[in-house]
């Protein structure tokens, strides 16, 4: 890999230099052609980002210097400094997130983009977190859309969006040098070298992760991923730009549960996931812009000792081998209609495949279309208004309309006040649609396509919210009202033909109401900063429409108590798990100080009242409440981020062994805890 | 009124548009009574009452010729390294703008901003009356020098750490079109505004910048013609009166920078300086 690395560096600076070798000239430096020399427009309006009062929704962002304050090293970890975001593990290699709502472990309703790319994939509509091309240190800035955003973030944009944007390479970095070392088996490696040129930019980044997962006696959750990636930027001319960016994850992870050799045996799980995209900007002399974007996505997987039978002894174990895949076009315009009225406006294409033998009868696929606007309107200084929508064809039949409008009225220019009213849709995945699995073949349960055919979720937020600046100080706030429409779960008696061999498939069950205030803080000072968050949020749901067995005596767990049982047989259990699927109160508080001119000390403080995913039924235990405290010390030398400078730093994380537990569906899982571990990081730049 | 017209000879430093452009403005500024040709430089030099040099290149042709000659559309500094001791015959109108009014414009648009950068390669003219001015204002001027040590990646990033604004001087080396990517990238990553020298660095990025148009250093021009042409005297070197102020909104906003008017800033500037 390394060998790979030194060639491509040397080739591609030798591309670099033939580019550049005829820029400096002898030119005398005293003559008018400062005052007037052309320049291509490089801030262009898609590079300008839309200032926190400016916006139609909520957003947190997640900057470098936060990213690197607390400590995390995975992607997924960041998202705690969200206020009120979720961070669940079916197992350390497979976490996921969500934000306000209903969600189970296949989280399946935010939108989620890297750099523009959608990386939400069917058949679950889920996000491999451990499997992206992704490496955290490269990440410039994330961007969380708390709400309903479709008309600027397209399709899926319904509890929120994750906006990921990497470093670009014409950012002048120095290449870099980074190992990691600690318990539990933390070992990363990451390597990154570019240049950035008169006309041509890269960057190559390659990463080795490994660690043995949480709790690897109970739950071989090891994983270990190999990233190489590549982003580069190819200048035509004044207004014309090239964008090309490759990305590949070769992962092993592991699977099985202790004590269940016949059902999740002890195994290692290989999977690939790679994606290559292009994109062509071009700036128009009014200073309009066009970007015309291509991406691929792939993702395969293969779990060589899947149980695949154990209606029988012994069981019977096979391969089970998954694959999907994604294609989108785009075509994206700014355009300034009028001084003071500017227009995002553009339409695309995708094409989305899956294919998993062991849980469909077939390949499936959907072709989906969209076209989208979004409008901002400045008709007096002090007044912003935000309008737009996004219109979509799902391919499987839902044709969708998600408008959203919102009014900013900045009180003062440091204070602004924000109404606003946004709705998204969520169309079925492919998994709600088409599973079909005998009991004891793949799930315990048995699965069949829906009765009745599924409906798009619709969701409508109604928000206040407030951004304030006080010098140092940025606050943010925000009240909200969210309805959601025909959420969609689990039937557990879809078919009644047979109540010996129950069958369940989804179906649209119930509406749900959100209901909660988030406040976030940050203040500055010349040696250091406070981020604070705190959210308090409310679930609640009604039928939309019943259960096919509304009434239900049949013992789901042996371990049930009759207090359960009779909850069960009234099937109240759908409510009452909607309910418990937010923390109440859940808050943070990220610290960073610098304690002299080289040493950096901070700490994160992470804390989360009880929980319950919706797929981790009453039988179970909660996820209970959550005080997690991690450490950061770092020894820096030479200038940051510079050649011959760097930082060594010693992170501790769950410093005082709080012991809160996780998300677990089966009772295996239940009480495993977050130990803490503690390991060092070196960072060097050449 | 003299019996016979006034020749004047606009010698243009080249034929590309921005000459040419100033060429013509001064051509429909100047009233109808003066012979006006223009030529380029290498062509022949006609007899003429006064020259009109038109940038660099043609004020070093004429500062060897010893005739009466008006310089415009080049720096102060570049007047300065003529070394022809400017006389009622000899003057110039500079394109470039008094620090004053560099200062006044950063303290209208950014009243916050207490530390200035300064990024250079070769030591610029104007760093001794911007450390003077900056020191009677208690500003803190940072200055960082581009070289092989300090490259532009890192020379820049120091610079930005310690900066509220940077204020871009002349310098053909460090701000060229293939750099300026980068050198705005950096700036808008670092939060710090730029502060340009033309309404081309505003286009491409820069928060703003303080210029004169052809049209106003025409005007200036054809005034002192007049005055020539009328006493026999060219005024003495000098900036030009009237500018003209830039602002990129989109920047300004995304950057948390209040939004002001060009006409209100232009005011504001005039009251400062």
């Amino acid at each position: 890999m390394y060998r790979d690395l030194i060639f491509i560096r040397s080739l591609l600076s030798a591309v670099l230099i033939s580019i550049s070798s005829s820029a400096f000239s002898a030119e005398e430096n005293i003559t008018e052609q400062s005052y007037l020399q052309e320049f291509p427009v490089v801030l262009t309006a898609s590079r300008l980002s839309q200032p926190l009062s400016d916006s139609p929704n909520s957003m947190t962002i997640i900057d470098r210097q936060m990213i690197r304050s607390s400590g995390f090293r995975s992607v997924v970890d960041l998202f705690r400094l969200v206020p009120g975001m979720y961070v669940g593990n079916a197992g350390a290699n497979q976490p996921f997130v969500s934000l306000n709502g209903v969600t189970d472990q296949y989280s399946r309703r935010m939108q989620v983009l890297v750099d523009g790319r959608s990386v939400y994939l069917p058949p679950f509509g889920g996000v491999d977190w451990s499997g992206l091309p992704l490496l955290v240190e490269g990440i410039e800035r994330i961007e969380v859309v708390r709400g309903p955003s479709a008309a600027s973030h397209g399709t899926n944009s319904f509890y929120g969006v994750i906006n990921i944007i990497t470093k670009d390479p014409s950012f002048l970095e120095s290449d870099r040098l980074s190992v990691s070392q600690g318990e539990m088996g933390i070992s990363n490696i990451s390597a990154q070298q570019g240049g950035a040129g008169e006309r041509f930019d890269y960057r190559l980044s390659y990463a080795y992760r490994a660690d043995d997962g949480d709790n690897p006696e109970v739950l071989n959750d090891s994983s270990t991923n190999r990233i190489l990636t590549m982003r580069s930027n190819f200048r035509v001319n004044f207004s014309d730009t090239f964008e090309f960016q490759l990305g590949l994850n070769a992962g092993e992870s592991g699977r099985g549960t202790k004590g269940q050799p016949e059902k999740d045996i002890f195994r290692t799980i290989e999977s690939k996931n790679e994606f290559q995209m292009v994109a062509w900007r071009h700036t128009w002399d009014s200073g309009d812009e066009s970007k015309l974007s291509y991406y691929r996505i792939n993702r395969n997987s293969t779990d060589p000792m899947k149980a695949v039978d154990w209606n029988v002894i012994p069981t019977v174990f096979g391969t089970d081998y998954s694959s999907s895949s994604r294609q989108d076009i785009e075509i994206q315009n700014t355009t300034q209609l009028w001084k003071e009225n500017r227009i995002v406006w553009g339409g695309g294409f995708r094409y989305d495949f899956a294919e998993q033998p062991l849980i469909f009868t077939s390949t499936h696929s959907l072709n989906q279309s969209r076209v989208f606007a979004h409008d901002e309107w400045r008709p007096m200084e002090s007044t912003v208004i935000n309008i737009g929508t996004m219109f979509e064809d799902d391919g499987a039949g839902h044709k969708n309309n998600s408008p959203r409008v919102s009014v900013n009225y900045h009180i003062q220019p440091q204070h602004t006040l924000r109404a606003s009213y946004g709705t998204a849709t969520r169309n079925p995945v492919m998994s709600e649609m088409y599973l079909t699995t005998a009991a004891n073949k793949y799930w315990s349960r048995a699965y069949v396509p829906p009765i009745n055919e599924l409906r798009p979720e619709k969701i409508a937020t109604r928000e206040i919210g407030y951004v304030g600046n006080f010098g140092q100080l940025n606050l943010d706030g925000r009240i909200y009202y969210e309805t959601v429409r025909d959420i969609i779960g689990l039937d557990f008696y879809a078919d009644l033909s047979n109540l010996a061999d129950p069958k369940s498939s989804f179906k649209n069950l119930t509406d749900g109401t959100f209901k909660g205030v988030e406040i976030s803080a940050d203040y500055r000072w010349e040696s250091g900063r406070v981020n604070l968050n705190y959210a308090r949020q409310q679930a609640s749901c009604r039928f939309s429409s019943y259960p096919t067995q509304y009434f239900n005596a049949l013992q789901i767990s042996a371990s049930q108590t009759l207090a359960q049982m009779l909850g069960q047989a009234y099937q109240s259990d759908y409510l009452a798990l909607c309910s418990a699927s937010v923390p109440v109160n859940s808050a943070n508080i990220l610290l960073s100080q610098g304690l002299s001119e080289t040493v950096d000390f901070s700490t994160g403080y992470y804390f989360r009242d009880a929980v319950r995913v919706t797929d981790v039924y009453s039988a179970l235990p909660a996820e209970s409440m959550m005080h997690r405290i991690d450490f950061r010390l770092a020894k820096k030398f030479g200038k940051e981020e510079r050649p011959g400078g760097g930082e060594v730093a010693v992170i501790l994380q769950n410093a005082f062994q709080d012991n809160y537990t996780g998300y677990g569906n089966i009772a295996q899982m239940a009480n495993l805890l977050f130990k803490r571990r503690a390991y060092l990081t070196a960072n060097v730049y050449f | 009124m003299h019996a016979n017209p006034t020749r004047i000879t606009l010698v243009l430093s080249d034929n590309t548009a921005a000459y040419q452009e100033l060429g013509s403005e001064i051509r429909s500024t100047l009233a109808k009574e003066f012979e006006l040709s223009v030529i380029s430089v290498g062509e022949d030099l006609a007899d003429a009452d006064l020259y009109v040099a038109v940038g660099m290149k043609a004020a070093e042709v004429l500062s060897l010729r010893g005739k009466p000659t008006l310089n415009v559309l080049l720096p102060r500094a570049g007047f300065e390294k003529l070394r022809r001791v400017p006389s009622s015959s000899y003057s110039a109108i500079f394109m470039d703008q008094p620090v004053q009014r560099q200062l006044a414009l950063i303290a209208s648009l950014l009243p916050n901003a207490t530390s200035i950068g300064v990024l250079y390669d070769t030591l610029p003219t104007e760093l001794d009356s911007l450390r003077k001015l900056a020191g009677i204002k208690h500003l803190n001027l940072h200055e960082q020098q581009v070289n092989k040590q300090h490259p532009l990646a890192g020379a820049l990033s120091a610079l930005l750490q310690e900066s509220d604004v940077l204020l871009v001087l002349p310098d053909n080396k460090v701000y060229r079109s293939d750099t300026i990517r980068n050198i705005l990238l950096e700036t808008y990553r670092a939060q710090v505004p730029m502060v340009g020298l033309s309404a081309n660095y505003v286009r491409a990025g820069a928060l703003c910048a303080i210029y004169s148009t052809p049209q106003q250093i025409a005007y200036q021009a054809a005034e002192a013609i007049e005055e020539f042409a009328e006493t026999g005297r060219l005024p003495a070197p000098q900036y030009t009166k009237e500018f003209e102020i830039s602002v990129n909104t989109q920047v300004a906003r995304s950057l948390g920078v209040p939004v002001k008017d060009a006409v209100q800033l232009r005011v504001e500037v005039r009251r400062h300086q």
